[in-house]
């Protein structure tokens, strides 16, 4: 317990980092929080338990040498993901908001309803797959750093990632 | 699965993380964050960790002697309570086993360093590594300017001497916060400093100017070995790999039953507060990898401690190589014999 209170962040450079992503996209996570929330108030909520619980696990995206994707959008759709499930949880929790959770679908946040195949079976994968082959192989975390991130054994994240990826093939070869 | 499978899932999750990335929201309303939203924010990135987050911690220690007197105070009250606890007590002692290895001081592997920012204009044109020195010579081709870079394992009087020498003069600090001796005579600039944890001494030389000099040294990585396992029970794959300072850890997964298998190995003289690990292995017994004593914990699944559904099922085996000071474990959920099998097939992976 005590080394939980105790951790912090204590590299200055990347005090910057999570206070530069911050700003740069506050408005951003509370669109997407405020489109599952509709209540402004429980959005800034959702932007502060995020960043409480990035910054618990110091695990905000860095940037490496061999970085194929943009930085700046690895962690925007980092920030996406663990913003939209810390809405969702405060709309699991209270019961004066509307209790049905949109998908991203309907938030249009996913691949548009005429894209590829590969595309379209990705996006129907069930959200919490979806967001762990995102997290692996968009932005870069490894199954430690997921791990962390969703406070759970990371061999639950490995057995997540198995079961993602068999469910990814069930519905590609059913088509 | 096949490849191109594994291909089209990686290439789908990029799609859907751009998609992610893609959302534009500057289409809404800009939106004015309410004052109690932007304290708690402060509050939130307010990284130094200062008195409120020592005032945290003091109150969580306390609430969590204060359970523990309470929880002490209700068990010694009731007797059946306190057997009950007895037995857990002895039930956990019996099956909680650490393994320890030998970690003397008088012994201390080589370790290699290679520095992390030099500038990139700087050529590596040679390098020497004997068996307790390592030498790196850069050169820049468009200035003529050069870089040595030498580190050394010393003895512990040296190390002695050179600590007293660096504690007094010490003028700038290097490699991740060790502080420096610094001297420039006739345009050429000296640093030397010294770990006294592996009792290695750092020169760096150039004509660079001292601030340079000290920035290309800034940062500094231990080099760990590759090594990887030339034989793995049929049916797992490799799902993961990742390196901290180190340490390196491949993970495993069984195709069908999703079953894990890791294999880890740690620097010794590294991660210096690592000698043992814990297992809740139901049998301990001692074993030998390619002449290194081993630990190999294991649960007999006829014993009445064996739960189907638990991770602690599976077999650890952890060693010591003492020739190069790597401890290496391999973790899984699966038997004895093929924990011993990978073991002894493990090569370094330049050989």
């Amino acid at each position: 317990m005590l080394p939980l209170l105790l951790l912090t962040i204590e590299d200055p450079d990347r005090r910057e980092e999570y206070a530069a992503a911050y700003l740069k996209y506050r408005q951003h996570m509370f669109v997407v929080a405020n489109l599952i929330l509709k209540d402004e108030s429980a959005a800034e909520d959702a932007v502060q338990n995020a960043f409480y619980s990035i910054i618990r696990n110091d695990s905000l995206p860095q940037a490496t040498a061999d970085d194929k994707i943009p930085i700046d959008d690895r962690i925007k759709a980092f920030l996406t993901i663990v913003v939209r499930n810390k809405a969702i949880d405060l709309l699991r929790k209270d019961s004066r908001i509307a209790a049905e959770a949109p998908t991203d679908q309907q938030l249009g946040i996913t691949a548009p309803a005429d894209g590829t195949d590969v595309e379209q079976t990705i996006a129907s994968l069930p959200a919490q797959y979806r967001d762990i082959l995102i997290n692996f192989y968009y932005v870069g975390l490894n199954a430690k750093e997921i791990a962390q991130q969703e406070g759970v054994h990371q061999h639950t994240i490995l057995r997540r990632l198995k079961k993602a990826e068999q469910l990814f093939k069930e519905e590609y070869l059913k088509d | 699965m096949d490849t191109n499978l594994n291909n089209e899932i990686r290439l789908g999750a990029i799609s859907a993380g751009q998609a992610l990335a893609a959302f534009d929201s500057s289409a809404y309303p800009v939106h004015v964050f309410s004052e109690r939203h932007e304290n708690a924010m402060r509050r939130i990135l307010s990284l130094v960790p200062g008195k409120k987050r020592i005032r945290a911690a003091l109150k969580g220690l306390a609430a969590c002697l204060a359970a523990l007197l309470i929880a002490f105070a209700a068990v010694f009250c009731v007797p059946r309570a306190y057997a009950a606890v007895g037995s857990w007590f002895v039930r956990v002692w019996d099956n909680f086993i650490t393994y320890s290895f030998p970690h003397s001081e008088s012994d201390h592997a080589f370790v290699i360093f290679v520095p992390t920012s030099v500038p990139e204009r700087f050529e590596l044109i040679s390098e020497d590594l004997g068996e307790k020195h390592h030498t790196m010579q850069y050169k820049d081709a468009s200035t003529g300017q050069f870089i040595i870079f030498d580190h050394r394992q010393v003895d512990q009087k040296t190390g002695d001497r050179l600590q007293k020498d660096i504690d007094e003069n010490a003028t700038v600090q290097v490699h991740d916060g060790y502080p420096a001796i610094a001297k420039t005579i006739l345009g050429r600039t000296t640093l030397t400093w010294y770990d006294k944890y592996t009792l290695t001494s750092f020169k760096a030389e150039s004509d660079l100017t001292l601030e340079e000099l000290v920035q290309a040294f800034s940062g500094m990585d231990a080099h760990l070995p590759e090594y990887v396992p030339t034989w793995i029970p049929e049916g797992f794959d490799l799902v993961d790999e990742y390196r901290d300072k180190g340490s390196t850890t491949l993970a495993y997964m069984h195709q069908n039953t999703g079953d894990v298998l890791l294999l880890e190995y740690f620097d010794q003289a590294i991660i210096d507060s690592i000698t043992g690990f814990m297992t809740e292995a139901d049998i301990i017994e001692e074993t030998e990898i390619n002449g290194f004593r081993a630990s190999l914990g294991y649960t007999d699944s006829s014993s009445d401690k064996y739960d189907p559904d638990s991770f602690n099922n599976g077999t650890v085996l952890v060693w010591l190589d003492t020739k190069t000071r790597i401890i290496f474990k391999v973790d899984g959920s699966i038997c004895p014999e093929d924990a011993i099998k990978i073991a002894e097939r493990i090569i370094a992976k330049d050989k």
